[in-house]
């Protein structure tokens, strides 16, 4: 976790990085119940302008999740704000990579709130999503 | 969620302002486990917290499993907002309503806007998210 010193502008989260694989996308399909073709029918996904098996957007979101927890703990499961954009797929084979550098710190009564630019990009450095996070953290 | 062919609201019947049928579930330790194993993550730094994106995940598959989607749909942006947290053993309930729906020759962008609470009522998320349903051609 990011110690409280080290909470400034400018500071970049710790990086989490996963590859994908064919059995970690069947995996999560599985485990989410989200069937879709598009990521689980190669015949399928194929014929789409896709060209073939893509991650589900939430599989790969959950790079971003993992990435605030190691940086913050559990504390931003509450009081937090996640805004994010799916600018292009993840496939089997990626590497992603999820990022965040702290562009804000606001101070208030109930603590305080860290404002985070983040994304997740593959092995070309490609984003996958880019967005905003808000971690609010307790007195 | 139903792809075509298999009982529920088809997604051409969906408007501005519908809302989806409520759906509830149990937050059972062994389908976070299956979540937790699909990410990859050891949830060690969890105790018994859900993390919110396995929430958001399972909460949106129930949301949707009432509509007939066309395959090929895929995610254009998500919103969250946190307040809560919730634990394994947790009861949810899930409201969810299209608050817009575009179409366009080739697709259709549909927004849902959601909200989650627990067992005591509390909201502990809500949010809102975007897809695009390819509705000729792929």
């Amino acid at each position: 976790m990011i110690k409280p010193d080290d909470l400034k502008k400018g500071a970049e989260l710790p990086a989490f990085r996963k590859t994908l694989d064919r059995a970690s996308i069947d995996l999560y399909a599985r485990a989410s119940g989200d069937l879709n073709p598009i990521h689980v029918d190669e015949e399928f996904a194929r014929q789409t302008r896709f060209g073939g098996i893509i991650a589900h957007g939430m599989l790969v979101l959950s790079c971003i999740g993992q990435m605030l927890t190691a940086a913050f703990g559990s504390a931003w499961f509450d009081r937090s704000e996640l805004y994010i954009r799916f600018k292009a797929p993840a496939r089997p084979g990626d590497t992603l990579s999820a990022n965040g550098i702290i562009r804000d710190i606001r101070h208030n009564d109930e603590g305080i709130e860290v404002v985070c630019s983040i994304s997740c990009r593959n092995q070309k450095g490609e984003p996958v999503i880019i967005g905003e996070a808000k971690v609010k953290i307790r007195a | 969620m139903p792809i075509d062919g298999e009982p529920g609201i088809p997604y051409t019947d969906l408007k501005e302002g519908f809302a989806l049928p409520t759906a509830t579930f149990r937050l059972e330790a062994s389908a976070v486990a299956d979540y937790l194993k699909a990410v990859g993550d050891d949830g060690r730094a969890y105790g018994d917290l859900v993390p919110p994106l396995a929430v958001a995940a399972f909460a949106l598959k129930a949301l949707s499993s009432s509509v007939v989607m066309l395959p090929g749909l895929v995610y254009t942006e998500a919103k969250i907002e946190l307040s809560g947290v919730a634990r394994v053993g947790d009861t949810i309930k899930c409201f969810g309503k299209v608050s817009r729906k575009v179409k366009w020759d080739d697709f259709t962008l549909l927004t849902l806007a959601f909200s989650i609470q627990k067992q005591s009522g509390e909201t502990i998320m809500k949010g809102g998210t975007g897809l695009i349903l390819p509705t000729s051609g792929l």
